[in-house]
């Protein structure tokens, strides 16, 4: 596959990709987060 | 809904859902473009009709996957699920929006087009029988907004351009059309009107016998867009604006507005999309300019998806082994620029002519740009086999010039049976020349070689300009502004920079502005193998001699009436007094590697 490094941002692309997977496992990133602030404001 | 209701619905839902992608992709891309052209100054290499063109496009790509599916999807429904075509199309359309980026990895691209397919078809399914109503209303809202702004862009066009007509001033009484014809990469040592063995401009030959030959006039750079801004303003290269990203500004007026301010109606018809055409700098004063073409092919290279250099590998390649080739490096880059329906000479001639018919008491001042003997060198039916078995880059470029000297031609004729042609000033230039293995080169824009500066030069006026005239001084391409303002218009002289060419024909010890010539490298993205590589390039021309200051210091003096391809250099073997040489090295700045 064709990689042109002089004209790719790294780190955007990186941030893409991220937001990229956040998008598609977004239910599941989601309910993990609730889960995650039921579980701190029950000890809390 | 039952199950058998949504399968017996769902080859239209699949069409509609693939149109609505398109409108959403159309939009995606169009704002993408406007917020690079109106907010970042960029380069966009789109065709002004973009706006409606992108959408078009988009929907012929998508629907044409659509149909094998809706038929899929009658025959047998379950293997078509909605979410899955949702999915598709919404991830298409992401995909085909975030490709404008080109600073992010297509694979990153990918992910997050994947993302909003998922994200998508997840609400589809949680919104059931209500989402494809607020999807239609959705998409038919942009759908309608794009409309109104492609109509309001063309009618806006419209209204200014007949208003800038209707505002024109009375133009002076005999005062004669003028016709400017520059042609694209064209180096006169391939013509025949320049002694070339291969019969390539028989009709150049022709209209130089009713007028005036320039056998060394120099370029002011070797690429288009500062070239042709030379040629429209009499300004030296060096001093425009105009760079590789950068279009010609608004600092120094063209002639195209110096001709309007005279009466004159202005129509460019130019094939040059990369640096000629509408967002360049060239259209400013033209009441109509015609660049991009209205076609099914500008359509589709209206959608990034084909604009790919992997799109573009396939659709070239004539065997299975190149289409695997090309499958294997995947490319997706967009290149804008190289991608566009190519305009041949033909075309321009017909939209001109079509034009110049237009009854009006106005004279007219035409700009033509040609741009066929610019790589990829393809020259048209009998033309790519003219000379050799059109296997060679230089066969094909030699019929590509053969092509364009017949159009010119047929241009020419035309214009003598309509009774217009002696009332008119025609100038044929071209705006560099191109290197066909020379110096070990490819190709133009890397040097300031004879090929790439020396172009040809032909004025024709019958009763004021002499027929069958050879002038042999040396001249510079910066002076032909003033020079067709002289000739146009005698009752007021020009102030405009330069110094008229009428007196090369006038006088043998003319000598007009300095000839001067640069190439900057600042702000490429690719520097091409040359000496550009060193860094700027400078070169001046005096006499016979041909001076160039490459960016690394280093000089190469060639006398271009002796050694016209430059291949001796004489730097080593002149005195150091020589008067000339000292001259021209007073014109050159110090350059250093960049």
């Amino acid at each position: 596959m064709y990689i042109g490094p002089d004209s790719l941002m790294p780190i955007a692309s990186v941030f893409a990709a991220i937001a990229g997977f956040f998008l598609m496992f977004w239910r599941r990133v989601v309910g993990a987060m609730r889960f995650m602030l039921s579980k701190f404001s029950k000890k809390s | 809904m039952t199950p058998a209701t949504d399968a017996g619905r769902s080859p239209l839902r699949i069409v509609r859902v693939a149109g609505l992608a398109a409108v959403f992709a159309g939009a995606g891309h169009v704002l993408v473009m406007g917020a690079k052209s109106l907010l970042l100054g960029q380069f966009i290499w789109s065709s002004r009709d973009v706006v409606w063109m992108a959408p078009v496009g988009y929907l012929l790509v998508f629907g044409a996957l659509a149909v094998p599916l809706a038929l899929l999807a009658a025959l047998r429904p379950r293997w078509v699920p909605q979410a899955a075509v949702v999915f598709l199309y919404a991830t298409a359309a992401a995909f085909s929006v975030a490709l404008l980026f080109p600073r992010i990895h297509p694979i990153a691209s990918l992910l997050v087009a994947i993302g909003i397919g998922v994200r998508s078809a997840q609400s589809a399914r949680d919104a059931g029988s209500g989402w494809p109503r607020l999807a239609r209303s959705a998409g038919g809202t942009v759908a309608a907004l794009l409309a109104l702004t492609a109509v309001g862009m063309r009618g806006m066009r419209a209204w200014r351009d007949d208003a800038a007509w209707r505002a024109l001033p009375a133009s002076a009484d005999g005062a004669p059309n003028v016709l400017y014809i520059i042609l694209d990469t064209v180096r006169a040592r391939n013509l025949s009107l320049y002694g070339y063995a291969r019969p390539t401009s028989p009709n150049m030959a022709r209209l130089a016998a009713e007028g005036v030959t320039f056998d060394y006039a120099f370029a002011t750079t070797s690429w288009t867009l500062p070239s042709h801004g030379s040629l429209m303003t009499g300004v030296d290269a060096k001093e425009l604006s105009a760079a590789w990203f950068v279009p010609l500004d608004d600092s120094t007026p063209v002639l195209a507005e110096r001709m309007a301010a005279r009466g004159y109606r202005t129509g460019g018809f130019v094939a040059n999309h990369v640096y000629t055409a509408w967002e360049s700098g060239l259209a400013r004063g033209f009441h109509t300019y015609e660049d991009y073409l209205v076609s099914l092919k500008q359509v589709l290279l209206s959608t990034s998806l084909l604009q790919t250099e992997l799109a573009s590998e396939l659709s070239a390649a004539r065997r299975w082994s190149g289409r695997m080739a090309a499958l294997r490096r995947f490319n997706l880059q967009v290149h804008p620029a190289f991608y566009s329906d190519r305009k041949p000479a033909e075309r321009v001639v017909d939209e001109f002519l079509a034009w110049e018919r237009l009854a009006s008491d106005r004279p007219y001042f035409a700009f033509l740009n040609f741009f066929d003997p610019h790589e990829p060198y393809e020259p048209p039916g009998r033309f790519r086999t003219m000379f050799g078995e059109g296997k060679t880059p230089e066969d094909l470029y030699d019929g590509s010039l053969a092509y364009l000297d017949q159009e010119l031609g047929r241009l020419a004729d035309t214009l003598r049976a309509r009774g217009t042609l002696d009332r008119t000033l025609v100038v044929i230039v071209a705006d560099h020349g191109e290197h066909l293995g020379d110096h070990g080169i490819w190709g133009h824009s890397n040097s300031l070689y004879e090929q790439l500066l020396r172009v040809p030069l032909i004025i024709r006026f019958p009763g004021r300009v002499p027929a069958g005239v050879r002038v042999r001084q040396p001249v510079s391409l910066r002076d032909l502004p003033v020079t067709l303002l002289s000739l146009a218009d005698r009752a007021a002289p020009p102030s405009l920079p330069g110094v008229s060419l009428t007196g090369a024909w006038q006088r043998s010890d003319f000598r007009g502005s300095d000839i001067l010539a640069e190439l900057r490298v600042a702000g490429r993205r690719k520097i091409p193998p040359g000496p550009s590589r060193f860094g700027d390039l400078h070169s001046a021309v005096r006499d016979s001699l041909h001076l160039i200051r490459n960016g690394d210091g280093s000089e190469e003096l060639y006398d271009v009436v002796r050694d016209g391809e430059e291949r001796t250099n004489l730097s080593a073997n002149r005195a150091a007094g020589d008067s000339v040489v000292t001259w021209l090295r007073s014109r050159l700045p110090a350059t250093g590697k960049k």
